[in-house]
């Protein structure tokens, strides 16, 4: 082996851009995706002014789960300040948590809890009023059913006035004062949850997988140059098997991939924050047994590389697409069993083992070996 | 001692290699002519083991080929037709690549020796930048990495230049006398052969190598 490695790394440092390059693409390519599609979600969120009047615990909770939305940019201002910048059209809408939030709340009163300010402008102004509704229904709820259990019980059966009472006027602006709890109740009964999930779910494993199954496939095409050069016809009378060469070739190759797989492992989780975990690292590993095993399988029955680089990418589109990693469109395309069956990579995306396919390319490289002895022989 | 014995060898109907048979003692040079296409390469690839004969048998010593396949290869040094070696290495880590997975080691200082003994005097120049004789010369000398007891050359000096010939000549012959080696090599070049060989064997049905070589005195083996 370590003399294999000697007579590989000759012909590796022939090619240091290129090997870097494609062994390092999945790595620097995940990471400029994942932080470029951030960075726009970032800029697509919607700038919105929260007044919080009310100093308290509920309050509080209320303005850091807005906050934490994908769907708005918050911005804590005073009043003030806050209709200044709605009138430049800098915010998109604002909403006001008044004084005596919590303990509005907890009374069951359902009048002047929060008040919202928009303009002709205010294109957000409906998901957003929404959006801070639910939260507030999930708060009212939880503290009145931990506190008030039975007041709350008196208050439901007892009434039924759900007016929206419009405070004032401000020239363009219409403050409006809406009565929270009453469509808090109305969410209530269709158990409507808030959804926390970005506009484009990115899953950097998910992306850096098919990114990988390129690269790998690239890296594998000195099995098609070394099929059509003479200099095969050496290795009849090495000191090594040819299966041995392939098989020793194969490994090393493995290892060159698993010291940049546990590259990405540390910059995803120092760049991205990803969490590393121990069956991470076991699905990690058991997917690039499969991948270097099946890169070499599918070489090997080309003898153009220039066919098998278009084959490659063909194929990692249309892997991309059954996996939903490019396109995260469920019901796009139906989720059958063989779509699932056939995607190599589908066990690692599901959070697995490679299993499956991993025995199909250890089988595919031994028949694959067996061959290559037996022609030669 | 190389011995094949009633060799035949066909690709579907063309029957290439009809009942051959002859012996080549260690220290000499065999000479291989026959027109384009007479079975030359079909023969050296049957003596190199990377092709088996139809009928026949060929042993080296007490080896038999086809049972004592691996063992025999330890011995066969196989110089190919084309020019195989890494064409983006230099000479000097082809010539390592190969001692790596050889059967024998050769130090560095043994490795440069081998190439400076056919006066292949560069060293560190990548092999695409070389003469097509130095690329021979090359060829060669991976080839002679493992000591082989037996030379099998395919056309090593086809395409070069008269001084690069000379050079592997004299080399090919010191192989063979000095430390008694079996060369069996093929030339179209009729005065190399005559120079170099101890014996000829003609192959083929045309008769015309026969009669050419006959006045050079060289006994020629009649297959
Ligand atoms: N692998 C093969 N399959 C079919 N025919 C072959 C093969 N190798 C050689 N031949 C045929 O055998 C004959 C001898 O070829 P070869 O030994 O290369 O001749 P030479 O080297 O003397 O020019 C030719 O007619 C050639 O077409
Ligand atoms: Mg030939």
């Amino acid at each position: 082996m370590n003399d294999m490695l000697y007579a590989r790394f000759l012909l590796w440092k022939k090619r240091p851009f290129s090997m870097l390059l494609w062994l390092i693409l999945p790595i620097i390519g995940t990471i400029l995706i994942i932080t470029m599609t951030n960075s726009i979600q970032e800029d697509s969120r919607i700038p919105i002014g929260l007044v919080v009047e009310d100093d308290s615990a509920l309050a509080h909770a209320l303005m850091e789960k807005v906050k934490a939305s994908n769907l708005v940019q918050v911005y804590t201002l005073t009043e003030e300040e806050a209709i200044y910048q709605l009138e430049k059209h800098d915010l998109d809408s604002v909403f006001v948590i008044h004084d005596g939030y919590e303990s509005s709340i907890l009374k069951g009163k359902r009048n002047n809890i929060i008040s919202s300010y928009q303009t002709d402008l205010s294109l957000a102004y409906a998901p957003v009023k929404e959006m801070i509704v639910s939260l507030v229904q999930e708060e009212t709820g939880r503290a009145k059913a931990a506190h008030f259990i039975l007041d709350m019980n008196e208050q439901y059966n007892g009434q039924a006035s759900w007016t929206w009472d419009e405070i004032s006027e401000k020239s363009k602006e219409i403050q409006q004062d809406e009565n929270l709890l009453n469509t808090a109740f109305r969410y209530y009964h269709s158990e409507q949850q808030v959804e926390n999930t970005p506009l484009i779910a990115w899953n950097t494993w998910g992306l850096w997988a098919i990114i990988s199954f390129i690269t790998t496939l690239f890296l594998s095409d000195w099995v098609i140059q070394e099929k059509s050069m003479t200099v095969t016809t050496r290795f009849s009378f090495l000191r090594i098997s040819r299966a041995s060469y392939y098989f020793q070739n194969i490994c090393l190759y493995l290892l060159l991939f698993l010291l940049f797989d546990l590259l990405a492992i540390t910059l995803f989780t120092v760049l991205l924050h990803e969490f590393v975990s121990v069956p991470l690292v076991i699905h990690i590993l058991s997917f690039r047994i499969m991948m270097t095993g099946l890169a070499f399988s599918i070489a090997n029955c080309f003898r153009s590389k220039g066919t098998f680089y278009t084959v490659t990418i063909l194929l990692a589109l249309i892997i991309a697409i059954i996996s939903g990693t490019i396109l995260p469109i469920e019901g796009f395309i139906p989720k059958t069993r063989l779509l699932t069956q056939i995607n190599p990579l589908h066990e690692f995306l599901a959070g697995k083992i490679t299993i499956i396919w991993g025995v199909i390319s250890i089988f595919l490289v031994l028949i694959t070996l067996f061959r290559k002895e037996r022609f030669n022989a | 001692m190389l011995k094949v014995d009633s060799l035949s060898k066909r690709y579907a109907k063309n029957q290439v290699l009809h009942q051959l048979s002859f012996q080549i003692h260690p220290g000499e040079i065999i000479g291989l002519v026959g027109e384009n296409g007479a079975g030359k390469s079909t023969l050296l690839r049957l003596l190199a083991t990377i092709d088996s004969p139809d009928k026949g048998t060929i042993s080296l010593d007490s080896l038999t080929y086809g049972k004592d396949k691996k063992e025999i290869r330890k011995h066969i040094g196989f110089v190919p037709q084309d020019i195989a070696i890494w064409d983006e290495l230099s000479v000097r880590e082809n010539m390592h690549f190969f001692e790596k997975l050889s059967y024998q080691s050769k130090s560095e200082v043994q490795l440069k020796q081998l190439c400076l003994d056919m006066n292949l005097n560069k060293w560190d120049e990548p092999v695409k930048t070389l003469s097509g004789g130095m690329k021979r010369k090359l060829n060669l000398a991976i080839t002679l990495i493992h000591d082989p007891k037996v030379l099998l050359l395919d056309e090593p000096t086809v395409g070069i230049d008269l001084k690069s010939k000379k050079e592997i000549g004299t080399y090919l012959w010191k192989q063979a006398k000095e430390f008694n080696r079996i060369i069996v090599y093929t030339s179209h070049d009729m005065d190399e052969i005559r120079e170099l060989c101890d014996r000829i064997l003609c192959i083929g049905n045309d008769r015309f190598y026969e009669e050419l070589l006959r006045k050079s005195g060289k006994e020629i083996i009649s297959v």
